[in-house]
């Protein structure tokens, strides 16, 4: 889908852009509170422009079949120097409103890269991705830890991106309460900021992240256990470390299986992804070792929504002992 | 760019969409005022707007202002958080800033990114934040007699 190049040469073509921008937003589908943080994102970055470059162009280009709106801004402004980029935040509202409005428009998207030089110009790459639709794919979680410990040695990962992927991950902490804690958050953030390396890659920097975060003077983390699952549309793919399950539900027979091991602390076992074709019907059960794996596909209320699948499991397949984990995925179409 | 519809459309639409805050202000009372901010409220904006209450400020005598936020689309974090600032300048200045018609996506953004509207009222909507309003000026609002003949008597000198 083909939009014009917009010219903006002032706040008010700067404000219609953003107005257009929530326009063709709502057209592909998104909902009200998306097409608000468009418009915000495009409002700040195209108010950028005009401020400091005089005017820019503005670009919407929709992709991958209508499901992810990426919009370029570019200018032949000034250009924003390194050190500039991160200021903004706090009292510093007042004397350059430049890194806040960057700030917002990050938050706002789901992508977001700037290209800049001083004396070189501008331009903004950023990208919106919708939400798969809750009658094509839906989700269940429970996660709880043990009665013995204040916080959840736990942690679970659900990342749509492109518009038709989605990145599933559970992870389970190494060692008890806040420390399982920490190092299951540590690798959560990790997967949330790296979700589109490929899963090997994945796995190998977040345990060399690990080493790194060990070095440092406060750097008392462990190590976690996780399994990576990435769903496309016709085709899946597989790496799990360690003790952490995953079961796959289709019309072709799909087995999946986890190496043992550990991410952040010795040597990490051969890493090798395993890759399957498969229907656009198929239910993905996750879970972490508080949940036991002797479970059968039949006896499972697999009609149910997801998270009625993924309560049914956790009542019933609980251990005594330890943080559980399930997350269900169930793609209808 | 500007639309080619009836002139007063335009007049409308340009002053809402640029060079000058989203914003309205009216009296409420000699001491109180009203301000409603409408649309993206987006860092520049935001400008503008503090920009403009700081200058109403400077008015002597007021001493309550009502913030409305029930028509923004949506606020980023850092915003809201210096919105709250505004407030605590206000506070400083002597005048209680009350914040009504936080919708709860807005809600949401400003819980999530820790922004704390500490020791500001909050109301859901501009009727109750009226009512705390005149009730903290010594004011209230008093019906008129539903008895139509005494209604008549009090119309007469």
């Amino acid at each position: 889908m083909k939009y014009k190049t917009l010219k903006i040469n002032n706040e008010f073509e700067a404000i219609h852009a953003s107005e257009l921008a929530s326009n063709i937003a709502i057209q592909m589908g998104f909902g009200k509170l998306e097409s608000s943080q468009i418009t915000l994102a495009v409002s700040e970055i195209a108010g950028n422009a005009v401020k400091f470059a005089g005017k820019g162009t503005v670009n919407f280009n929709v992709k991958k079949n209508k499901r992810v709106l990426e919009v370029v801004i570019k200018d032949k402004g000034p250009g924003i120097s390194k050190n500039n980029k991160i200021v903004g935040e706090g009292y510093k509202f007042f004397k350059t409103s430049l890194g806040v409005g960057l700030k917002a428009a990050e938050r706002a998207m789901d992508e977001f890269f700037i290209k800049s030089k001083p004396g070189k110009g501008t331009t903004v790459v950023m990208r919106k991705f919708l939400h798969m639709p809750d009658d094509e794919i839906e989700y269940g979680v429970v996660s709880l830890n043990d009665e013995q410990n204040i916080v959840n040695g736990d942690s679970y990962v659900i990342k749509e991106f492109d518009g038709d992927k989605v990145l599933l991950s559970v992870i389970d902490g190494l060692g008890e309460g806040p420390v399982a804690n920490k190092a299951a958050n540590f690798v959560k953030d990790f997967i949330e900021d790296n979700y589109r390396l490929n899963l090997t890659k994945m796995v190998v920097k977040c345990d060399k992240y690990f080493r790194k975060q060990k070095k440092k003077k406060n750097g008392d983390i462990t190590a976690a256990v996780f399994g990576l699952f990435l769903l496309k549309s016709g085709s899946l793919e597989y790496l799990g470390i360690g003790d952490t399950n995953i079961r796959v539900i289709s019309k072709k027979k799909i087995s999946l299986f986890s190496k043992g091991g550990l991410v952040g602390e010795y040597n990490l076992p051969a890493l090798n992804v395993q890759k399957e074709h498969c229907g656009r019907e198929i239910i993905v059960i996750m879970h972490t070792d508080g949940i036991s794996d002797r479970f059968t596909d039949d006896i499972l209320p697999l009609n149910q929504s997801a998270q009625k699948i993924a309560d049914f499991i956790m009542n019933k397949f609980r251990r005594e002992y330890g943080d559980a984990t399930i997350l269900v995925l169930k793609r209808k179409k | 760019m500007a639309k080619k519809n009836s002139s007063s459309e335009v007049a409308i639409s340009r002053r809402k969409i640029g060079g000058e805050a989203p914003m309205v202000v009216a009296e409420v009372t000699d001491s109180c005022l009203y301000t409603g901010f409408f649309g993206t409220l987006d860092s520049a904006r935001m400008r503008l707007v503090t920009e403009k209450l700081l200058e109403v400020l400077e008015r002597t005598g007021i001493n309550m202002i009502i913030i409305d936020l029930s028509n923004i689309d949506i606020i980023d974090s850092a915003v809201a958080a210096h919105l709250v600032r505004v407030g605590e300048t206000m506070r400083l200045v002597g005048t209680e800033a009350v914040f009504c018609g936080v919708m709860p996506v807005i809600a949401q953004t400003m819980i999530n990114a820790g922004v704390e509207f500490k020791g500001f009222r909050l109301f859901r909507d501009f009727k109750s934040c009226l009512k705390y309003v005149l009730n903290k000026q010594g004011l209230m609002l008093v019906p008129f007699s539903p008895n139509p003949a005494e209604q008549a008597q009090q119309q007469q000198p």
